[in-house]
Formats: structure tokens, C-alpha cells, sequence
């Protein structure tokens, strides 16, 4: 049965508040999830106090039903790590069909079951398997790896809608104007959030100008995130993450400069590589915007957020379907959609 | 002494221990440690990049207290004591969908071909006598920048009895099986065919289920692995499958280990326990089992990443660091993988993805 815009709306705020108490009752759950996702109690908390949509606005809740398109019901796929993405999921989900079914990842499957206690709605199910062959309509939402989301792909009906978002990773761009001290503070809060495990997380940094302001920068984001380490410390790295971090410092020591503590690290060189995820940065000169892409090069199709300060460059191949952002804010896009609007596969983009 | 004499002395100690760790014949002054230690003192000091990895990890009076380059670097960096302008000679790695390629610049292949041929000698069982090798792959006009080509056509020029132009089958993308099967079958004395993982599976998946039966006492030898590739094939099934193909023993199937960033390189002796493949080093280098977080050596018996020291790579990285798995074992090591990179942490990309493996 067909359900009016504001029946939309409304089991989508069901959630939001759902929401609301689960975040209020943190102390109950926090060692959970410090367990689950790896994340330090601390690193648990700033990303309930600043990726949870606990308070989007009316037109953002409007926006997110109106790109919605209605449906039988929704099978959602949700990918570990990070806890709180669950919220929007299971919120885009019910803007297109009131009947939803949830299979949480095996790694993470605390939060999306918490929000479920308390949104206390009949008509979402949580399940441990999901046989994607006898879906015969309605809409796949998944989330998770590439390789994850083609195997799903691979098993579906073509009569079921197929809405997947991959990974990726996001960059952050300094025009010649940005001042260097703020767009550092700025921008090692998106990177501490949940510890660069995100598929919004920040791993590059472009700088408009030359070697040394880009050293000035690289030296400045260091200082930022060392402090940001002791309020809230970097969880617990596994053994191939550390493995692969000191190849990579290792090889960046070659390369060009090494910033290096305990809990974080920032390189610079004059080519992009994409660092381990573990509050790593790795810091780029370019003359403009117009050097992002071709210094990207195959890793272009996987950005999906560009933080930037002030106002954004200037629309490029890059920006097209992505998320543009505040530095700062690139972990907390409106609540208007899925986070990451690009079209999947990754590559149809290029 | 400047850098060039410097680099060339080192190039006449190396070759002289080659040579000494060979036959015996020539006395060495220098111990591996000894020429360890000055290669990778040559190298803190010329190598853009490595001065400082060694102040960062800090190194001792030891050759063994040196870091090792991360492969990636050859990535990332010029890993060279000369400017491009010296280092004429440039191998690189197979290309990525990421786009970069590595790259290992020589100023001179004099070292680099004095360990291939003692290796080649040694292990594949070669002579004096010239015999026909036959390579399933480009010849050296086609892959001018490859190291494995160009140690192929180093072979060929030593020992092959078959013209160096002809003893190449795979032209243009094209195999060519006929002519491979007419040179090989019409042989009067055993035959060396030699060609990689990727090459070889094309190969079989051409010939399907016929053969070339190669004259008796015969030998295939591959190397390198699939990287990523859409195909690839059980390292133990491929040589079952060789040695169907060519009508040999599987022992006569030999596998060699070696890498674009490496002058020197690894032949297997046996099959340990486990069913890996147990490759020898020559005296100039060797394989530690290193901790993958620490880069410390594991106790031994225990399983790490592999350190390769090659003290014939004289003038970039005589120090390596690969995620490849590997165990000392009595004759050598165990090759036992390469180690997956750390898997994608929620939704945020690992670089494997975009690699597709090939790392």
C-alpha cells in the first residue's frame, strides 16, 4: 500500500529519535562497541556526538524522502565499522518502502540492533542471511567493499533495484588563500573520526602552492592531530593495518618527509599515494584544482567527499557525484541522501 | 673517492666474493658482513632517501642493524645513488591498474648479469655446451625494460644453441606454438624452456590436450606469479600441468624467485613438508624472516615477511622488504605467500582493492 510523503517522514523520524535514546544511554553500550569497531572509548563517543544524525533538520529529512523512490520493500546490507551509518541506512530504507529487512555485518552487528530496540518498528526485520536469489522485487541498499557489493550484484534479479555505495575514501583541498593553522585543526577532526575507517574519511590533502607550504601545512595537521591524540586516543590497530603502516612510513622515508608518532602520522611528497587507514594523512603540492585529478590518477573513481575551505574550486571531473564539504565537516554531511552519491561501480565514473 | 669510483670498487669486491662463493677458486678478502656493511654505508650516504630511513630507524655498526626499502618505495622514489642521466639501464615492475610502475635504475649490468649467470649456472645445470633454450615470451626489442627478459636473453646469448632472435615464441601477443613445438621436438639434446607463471598458462590453455614432448632430459623453467591477473593457476598444479604438457618429470619443472627490485635471484631446491617451495640463496644473499609490524628478525623457525639482502644491488636497495611470507627452513626458505594487505576497514578503501591484489 502506498504511503503519503508524510507517513515517509514520519518512520524516518521513528529512527532519528530512535537515535536520540540510544545515544543518551552510551554508558550502557560504549565498552561493546570499543570491542566491535576497535575505536577507543573516547574515539566511540566523538563519533556518536558527531556522526550520529541525532538532529538533522525538517528540509534534510524532506530531501532525504523526496530522493527516495518508493518500493515493495528494501533489503538493507550494512557494512561494519562504522556504527553509526546504520541510522542513515535503515532512514533511506524506510523513505522507500515501509517493509525493510536488515542484515547487519557479522563484525558490527551491535548498533543497528540497538537502534532497532528502540525504534520499536514492526515492519523492519533483522536477519542473519539474506538469500539474494529469491529477492524478487523491490530494492538491494548495500554497503560494504567493492568486491562484497559485486558479489551481491552477481545474485540479484534484474527486476530488484540495486543501490549500492563501495568503498572510497575522501580528500581534502587548500586553495592559496586557505589559512594553513585553522583548515589543519579543521580537518584532523574529520580525521580522527573513527579513525580514517570511513568511507568519507580524508586520506590526502592537496595544497595549492609550493613545497614549503605544503611542508608548513603537513608539519601544522601533525601538531593537530598529536593533540587530538590524547584527548581521544587512536584505537586498536590490527596486526596487517600496523604491518602495512610501516612499510608505508618506511617507504614515504624515501620518498619524501615522515611526521611520525605513536597514534598518527602525517607524509608529504609530491605524489599522491593513498596511506593506511590509521589516522594517517599524506599531504600533496599542486599548482590548482585542475592538478587534483591527474595527480589521483586511478584513484579518482574512489573519491567521494572534497573538503575544502571556503568556497568550493570550481566543479571539475573529480567533484561530479561527490559530497563537496567544510573541513571539519566532512564526516557530518546533511542528512539529505545516502552519504555517498557516486554511481557504483566506482570506474563508470571516470 | 667520489661516488662513481666509489660504486665501481664495490662493483670489483661483490663480483670477487660472487666469484669466490662460486668456485672457490679466487681468494676474497671480504666476509658477507664485511661488504654488507660498506654497501649499505654507500648507500645512507647516495641514496636520496635512504640517509634518511637509516636516522629515522637508526643503525649500528652492523649491517643487519641497516632498515630495508619497503618495495613500494621503488614506487614512490628514485632508489639510486646516480642521477637518471647515469643509470641508463632502468627495469620495471609490471604495471598496476593504480598506474605506477616501479622502477630499478642501473648505471651498469655487470654485477647484476655475474650473479644471474652463476645462479642460472648452478641451478638450472648449465654447461659449457651450448643447447637450445627456448623462452615463452618477448624478446628484449618487444620488453626492453624488463629484468626477466633481459636475464632470459643473458641465457640465450650464454648458453642457448638457437639464434638469440628465434629463441623467443611469444610476438606482437601472439604465441607461437608451432614454431616453439617444431624447434623443441626437432632438438637432438635435451632443451630448457623457460617462461613465466601468466605466459605458461596461456600456453597450456592453447595447447589444450596436446603436447610438446620434449627430448629427454629436458627442463621447464617458470617464474613470477599471476598479480592479479583474471587467470591464475595453483603453483603445484602448474608444474603437474608443465610437465604434462612437455612430457618431462615434474622435478624437472624448476621454479625461480626473483623481482624487478632485486639483482639477484632464488631457485627452488625442494618441496617442504607443508608443500611450499624451498628456494636456496647463493652466499651474496639472503632471506631473513622478518616481524611485519617490527621488521625485526623472527625467532628462528617462525614465520615473518621477507628482508632480502642482495649485496649485488650495489648501487640502489641492498636491502629489501617484501610481504611475501616466508620460514627459514634447512636448505633455504619457504615460500609460502604473499601476505594480504590489511582488509578494508568499514567502508574505507584499502589500497588492495584498487590494486586488485598486486601490491
Amino acid at each position: 500500500m502506498s504511503r503519503t510523503r508524510k507517513e515517509r517522514e514520519a518512520s524516518v523520524w521513528r529512527w532519528i529519535e530512535a537515535a536520540r535514546k540510544v545515544s543518551r544511554l552510551r554508558d550502557r553500550f560504549r565498552c561493546d562497541l570499543t570491542q566491535i569497531t576497535k575505536l577507543s572509548p573516547d574515539g566511540v563517543d566523538l563519533a556518536l556526538d558527531c556522526a550520529l544524525e541525532t538532529d538533522p533538520s525538517q528540509a534534510e529529512v524532506e530531501a532525504l524522502v523526496g530522493g527516495a523512490t518508493e518500493a515493495m520493500s528494501v533489503t538493507v546490507v550494512l557494512s561494519p565499522n562504522v556504527f553509526t551509518a546504520s541510522l542513515r541506512a535503515i532512514a533511506l530504507a524506510k523513505a522507500a518502502a515501509d517493509t525493510v529487512f536488515v542484515k547487519a555485518s557479522r563484525r558490527e552487528p551491535f548498533f543497528a540492533r540497538l537502534l532497532g530496540e528502540h525504534a520499536r518498528d514492526a515492519h523492519v526485520s533483522f536477519v542473519n542471511e539474506v538469500d539474494y536469489r529469491a529477492i524478487a522485487s523491490g530494492e538491494v541498499h548495500a554497503y560494504g567493499s567493492d568486491s562484497t557489493l559485486r558479489t551481491i550484484a552477481h545474485q540479484l534479479d534484474k527486476s530488484v533495484v540495486f543501490r549500492a555505495h563501495g568503498t572510497g575514501f575522501g580528500v581534502a583541498y587548500l586553495d592559496a588563500s586557505a589559512p594553513i593553522e585553522a583548515c589543519a585543526n579543521a580537518l584532523s577532526r574529520d580525521v580522527v573520526l573513527f579513525d580514517q575507517s570511513g568511507c568519507l574519511s580524508p586520506r590526502i590533502a592537496f595544497v595549492v602552492g609550493d613545497a614549503d607550504r605544503a611542508e608548513a601545512f603537513a608539519s601544522t595537521l601533525f601538531v593537530a592531530l598529536a593533540s587530538w591524540a590524547e584527548r581521544v586516543p587512536r584505537g586498536e590497530l590490527d596486526d596487517r593495518t600496523r604491518a602495512d603502516l610501516r612499510r608505508y612510513l618506511d617507504s614515504m622515508h624515501m620518498t619524501g618527509r615522515v611526521h611520525e608518532a605513536v597514534d598518527c602520522a602525517v607524509t608529504l611528497s609530491g605524489m599522491a599515494t593513498l596511506p593506511p587507514a590509521a589516522r594517517v594523512m599524506h599531504v600533496v603540492h599542486v599548482a590548482s584544482f585542475e592538478e587534483v585529478v591527474p595527480a589521483l590518477g586511478a584513484l579518482a573513481p574512489f573519491v567521494t567527499t572534497v573538503g575544502c575551505h571556503g568556497a568550493p574550486p570550481e566543479m571539475s571531473s573529480l567533484a561530479r557525484g561527490h559530497r563537496m564539504a567544510a573541513l571539519g565537516m566532512m564526516q557530518s554531511p546533511p542528512f539529505d541522501g545516502p552519504v555517498d552519491p557516486r554511481r557504483w561501480p566506482p570506474s563508470t565514473l571516470t | 673517492m667520489n661516488t662513481v669510483r666509489e660504486s665501481d670498487a664495490l662493483h670489483v669486491r661483490v663480483q670477487a666474493f660472487i666469484r669466490a662463493a662460486s668456485d672457490g677458486t679466487e681468494r676474497c678478502g671480504d666476509s658477507y658482513e664485511s661488504l654488507a656493511l660498506a654497501v649499505a654505508r654507500f648507500q645512507a650516504a647516495h641514496v636520496d632517501g635512504y640517509g634518511r630511513l637509516c636516522k629515522a630507524h637508526g643503525s649500528g655498526e652492523v649491517a643487519a642493524t641497516f632498515p630495508a626499502v619497503p618495495t613500494d618505495a621503488f614506487k614512490r622514489a628514485r632508489v639510486s645513488a646516480f642521477a637518471q642521466v647515469d643509470t641508463p639501464v632502468a627495469f620495471r615492475t609490471s604495471g598496476t591498474t593504480i598506474g605506477s610502475r616501479g622502477t630499478h635504475w642501473f648505471r651498469h649490468t655487470h654485477s647484476y648479469n655475474f650473479g644471474a649467470l652463476e645462479c642460472g649456472a648452478r641451478h638450472l645445470r648449465l654447461s659449457s655446451e651450448r643447447f637450445p633454450i627456448l623462452i615463452v615470451g618477448p624478446p628484449p626489442a618487444e620488453l626492453p625494460d624488463s629484468s626477466l627478459t633481459h636475464m632470459l636473453s643473458l641465457f640465450v646469448q650464454t648458453w642457448g644453441s638457437v639464434l638469440h632472435d628465434d629463441a623467443f615464441f611469444l610476438r606482437g601477443g601472439v604465441l607461437e606454438i608451432g614454431r616453439l613445438a617444431d624447434l623443441a621436438q626437432s632438438a637432438s639434446t635435451p632443451v630448457l624452456v623457460c617462461g613465466t607463471s601468466l605466459a605458461f598458462v596461456h600456453l597450456l590453455d592453447e595447447l589444450g590436450l596436446l603436447q610438446i614432448a620434449l627430448p629427454t632430459g629436458s627442463r621447464v623453467m617458470q617464474t613470477g606469479g599471476f598479480k592479479g591477473r583474471s587467470r591464475s593457476v595453483d603453483a603445484a598444479n602448474l608444474k603437474d600441468l608443465l610437465a604434462q604438457a612437455f612430457g618431462i618429470n615434474m622435478t624437472d619443472v624448476m621454479s625461480e624467485y626473483g623481482m624487478t627490485e632485486l639483482s639477484t635471484q632464488f631457485y627452488e631446491v625442494a618441496t617442504s613438508d607443508d608443500g611450499f617451495p624451498v628456494y636456496a640463496e647463493p652466499r651474496w644473499a639472503r632471506v631473513v624472516p622478518v616481524d611485519p609490524t617490527t621488521l625485526n628478525p623472527v625467532p628462528a623457525g617462525e614465520e615473518g615477511i621477507a628482508r632480502i639482502e642482495d649485496l649485488a644491488n650495489i648501487d640502489s636497495a641492498w636491502a629489501i622488504v617484501v610481504p611475501d611470507r616466508v620460514r627459514r627452513v634447512s636448505h633455504g626458505f619457504e615460500l609460502m605467500g604473499r601476505v594480504p594487505s590489511a582488509s578494508p576497514r568499514g567502508c574505507s578503501i584499502a589500497i588492495d582493492e584498487i590494486l586488485g591484489g598486486d601490491l
